[in-house]
């Protein structure tokens, strides 16, 4: 698959997200796809930052290990990235930072632009390098900086035309893209996994966010304060998690579909929450960003160590479930579909994403919003007969939800166990039937479980089994292993939770070897699947150093050949 | 005043219990007030301190900081985990496996792990009485994690969760009065300082650590990068704080008040706001309502102190 991998290197503080932010919307503007890969120090200054863009004329879904090349906002970034560049690589850099290398393009940055500027110009170079069109670039920046800081423009402008025209007299340090398959004018959206579950969840009707700060998912609510205005919402920041889930949980008893956002530490503080949901029966939406734990553990990082937790947070029996989105447009329709579920069973439902794929930006085709459906919270009153129950005992185990207030009905619940019009009871023969009610909704919850998507022959010599945004690169690793010959298929779980075995226990059983390809150390949905199934996955790719999982990191890991 | 602080600063010591070569923005004040902190307390105390700026440049190798014993723990827990050694050491020497030796418990983090997520096992452990300091470093907003509003957030704050808009000047609700929330478990001991004024941040240090019994010290600590400052002028806008009367240096002692710090003739509060970036936005109208607020809660304060 042909691509070029872009990193943009420097400190925090420097502005090279900025600048990665500028070039990757340049170059999804041109018809390209993009994969992006945020990396950065826990600091507020200082440290090594990375923005990597790999950028491709078709799509493309998994970040890349090889660099092409390097835009070195610092000298640091040179020594450390050197190593890894491809045979063709190259190295954007002002002049004083490299000066032996011959890879090295060394740009005279403050004869091309004042101090300010510099990260402009280094935009244009890389651009003027890659054959981007200056008028794309140029474009971009005016939308960035035109309205909100106009005095700039002019200074700006200049940069850029004064790289591109230091540029023009260098065709040996250019490095053309190929032209993008899409034709120019196609409108593809840049956006991030963060903001597509933030725009998902609007257009499914979401009403009531809250949240207390915690990286990774901190992006979510800000995107949704980004709407508030014009879609109605309301979104609090609380004082902590536990206010976070109980405030939403109040929403949506009120009629407001909701949603809380957080990551692992966070999530342990709501936990209490998720079983109240559960036991009040109450439509929840919980989004956890993953990221290295235990305790802060590698707060900027990223792992898929959460399942587990996930899977079992909440004291008690009760039915969830659990999404795990593979990519940008997927968290979309996942937090779409987890607002549905979530309303139509009366239960917790969790999206697992994590840092990775969180900040990775991707060029994704805008989604068809004035077709989609919203969720209508609450069941008729109409259709009601007085007494009303609550929590009626039905076969489906789903009780019609009323809104206090919004009917002549008296609507009570209760975390404690509870009769069928919500008052508190110490009656065991009702707890027997009120426990085996709830956990009636799973059967429903199951019946909608998304099929895991599966890639390559019926009987391949490996299959790799992969979950959430690892998606990509076992794709990739697969496609890059049947050129080589071995007859290689791949399985992604996008919902970890409800399994549905019939979906996918055929195609682990008629595979020749199996592997677990997994973003944590001790194989979390292997050890899913061999509880749910007995089916025992031999092979395990794992990675918990804090980096995202690339098709290079499963060749290497299966020791087989690179690709 | 003048000449008696040139001879105050010949008093203190110039051993560092909190070195330098830490990572944070250049002219954080909270660092500063962190190691007059430590300066003040010795080498005899044992440090619980919250997620927050602080740990984050204080504690990545090698640009580590603390020569004392500290633990760093969750967001919403230092006052939990400094009372819990603060419980142990204390039976231990009761059962005579350590020896009495005046050890100090410290307790610290940022106003969000303080007046927000942390308040509830920060109420437990004044309630419980335990012989400990909490000191609040508070630079009105979680800066850590990229400027967003706490209940530590001044009114009329734009923070990337209050931003400042059409519609909207900023934080609109009023800072949650922590010094007073602390004051009103009845603990010994409650003071305001700012390390725009040293002297008086340490003196108070060393009472708080003499009290018998919970103290609380809330340190205003003036953050530049989230402020929208140069860094230079961090010390000078500490300053302002106090002398408009936005912040006023005060100490509760067995429930007296006094004013440590007195300014009789204050300043206009837009002399403290128009420098700062966070409060570009204010028009004069709000810039007035901030005024009779700040006027209001000086009478206030100095109706307590004259009980």
């Amino acid at each position: 698959m042909h691509s070029t991998n872009i990193l943009i290197g420097g400190e925090a503080g420097q502005g090279l997200a900025t600048v990665g932010e500028l070039l990757s919307r340049a170059l999804v503007r041109g018809g390209y796809f993009v994969v992006v890969t945020q990396s950065y120090e826990s600091r507020i200054r200082g440290g090594h930052n990375t923005f990597a863009v790999r950028v491709g004329a078709e799509a493309i879904d998994a970040p890349a290990e090889e660099i092409d090349v390097v835009v070195a906002l610092n000298d640091e970034t040179v020594l450390l990235h050197l190593p890894e560049l491809s045979s063709s690589g190259l190295v954007i850099a002002d002049a004083s930072f490299c000066d032996a290398d011959e890879r090295c393009v060394r740009v005279p940055f403050k004869d091309l632009a004042p101090k300010q500027y510099v990260n402009t110009a280094a935009l244009g170079v890389v651009c003027a390098v890659l054959g981007v069109d200056r008028g794309i670039v140029s474009g971009v920046l005016e939308e960035a900086f035109g309205r909100k800081h106009p005095e700039t423009m002019e200074e700006n402008r200049r940069a850029l035309e004064s790289a591109f025209a230091w540029c023009a007299g260098r065709p040996e340090s250019s490095r053309p893209l190929p032209p993008a398959a899409s034709p120019s004018g196609t409108s593809r959206l840049m956006m991030n996994g963060n903001e597509a579950i933030a725009l998902g969840a609007v257009s499914a009707g979401l009403r009531f966010a809250a949240f207390y700060p915690m990286t990774p998912s901190t992006t979510i609510p800000l995107a949704l304060v980004g709407m508030a205005g014009r879609m109605g919402l309301v979104v609090e920041q609380a004082e902590d998690e536990i206010a976070a889930i109980n405030m939403a949980i109040g929403a949506s008893y009120a009629g407001a579909p909701s949603l809380v956002a957080t990551s692992g530490g966070g999530f342990a503080l709501m936990v209490e929450g998720v079983s109240l949901a559960a036991m009040t029966e109450t439509p929840l939406v919980i989004v956890v960003a993953q990221r290295p734990a235990p305790a802060t553990g590698l707060p900027t990082r990223t792992e898929q160590a959460d399942l587990e937790f996930v899977l079992h947070a909440g004291h008690g029996e009760f039915p969830r479930a659990v999404f795990a989105p593979g990519g940008v447009e997927e968290c979309f329709h996942i937090a779409r579909k987890a607002f549905f579920l979530a309303e139509r069973h009366q239960s917790p439902v969790f999206i697992l994403t994590d840092q990775f794929l969180a900040d990775s930006y991707r060029a994704v085709a805008p989604f068809d919003v004035a077709s989609l459906e919203w969720v209508r919270p609450g069941a008729d009153p109409a259709a009601v007969s007085a007494p009303y129950l609550r929590h009626a005992l039905t076969e489906s185990g789903v009780s019609p939800r009323l809104l206090p207030g919004a009917s002549d009905h008296l609507v009570v619940t209760d975390s404690d166990e509870h009769t069928e019009d919500g008052h508190l009871t110490e009656d065991l023969g009702v707890r027997k039937v009120m426990v085996e009610k709830r956990l009636r909704k799973l059967a429903g919850i199951r019946a909608e479980t998304i099929p895991p998507e599966y890639e390559g022959s019926d009987r391949p010599e490996l299959l790799l089994v992969t979950w959430g945004s690892t998606r990509g690169a076992a794709r990739e690793a697969a496609a890059a292993l049947r050129g080589k010959g071995l007859d290689t298929a791949s399985l992604h779980f996008s919902q970890i939770w409800p399994l549905a075995p019939e979906q996918f226990l055929g195609r682990l059983k008629n595979a020749g070897l199996v592997a677990a390809v997994e973003g944590n150390a001790t194989g979390q949905l292997a050890r899913l699947i061999r509880r749910e199934t007995g089916f025992e996955i031999s092979e395990r790719v794992a990675r918990y150093d804090g980096l995202p999982i690339t098709p290079q990191y499963i060749l290497r890991e299966l020791s087989v050949e690179g690709a | 005043m003048e000449s008696l602080n040139v001879y105050a600063s010949r008093l203190v010591t110039k051993r560092e219990h909190f070195a330098p070569g830490h990572r944070a923005c250049q002219g954080c004040a909270e660092a500063l007030a962190v190691r007059l902190v430590a300066k003040a307390l010795g080498q005899n105390v044992v440090v619980a301190s919250a997620t927050g700026c602080m740990e984050i440049i204080s504690t990545p190798f090698p640009f580590t900081n603390w020569r004392v014993p500290w633990i760093h723990v969750a967001f919403e827990n230092a006052a939990a985990v400094a009372t819990g050694a603060e419980g142990a050491y204390r039976a231990l020497v009761r059962k005579g496996a350590l020896p009495e030796k005046g050890t100090v418990f410290l307790g610290m983090g940022g106003d969000g792990g303080t007046s927000d997520i942390g308040l509830q096992a920060l109420s437990g452990a004044f309630e419980r009485g335990h012989r400990f300091i909490y000191v609040c470093y508070d630079n009105e907003a979680y800066m850590n994690t990229g400027v967003q509003r706490s209940s530590g957030t001044p009114f009329g704050a734009s923070t990337t969760t209050s931003p400042a808009g059409k519609l909207k000047a900023g934080q609109v609700t009023w800072k949650k009065n922590m010094p007073e929330i602390a004051a009103a478990h009845g603990i010994p001991y409650v003071a305001t300082a700012c390390s725009s004024y040293p002297f008086d941040l340490m003196k108070k240090v060393e009472k708080a650590a003499k009290a018998g019994g919970p103290a609380y010290i809330h340190i205003l600590s003036v953050c530049p990068t989230g402020w929208g400052l140069p860094s230079e002028k961090a010390i000078w806008i500490g300053r302002l704080a106090v002398e408009t009367g936005v912040f006023p240096l005060y100490e509760v002692e067995q429930g007296r008040y006094r004013i440590t710090v007195d300014v009789p003739a204050q300043r206009p509060v837009g002399d403290y706001l128009k420098p700062q970036g966070r409060f570009r936005h204010l028009t004069p109208e709000i810039v007035e309502q901030i005024q009779t607020r700040v006027t209001a809660e000086w009478e206030k304060l100095r109706a307590k102190t004259a009980l």
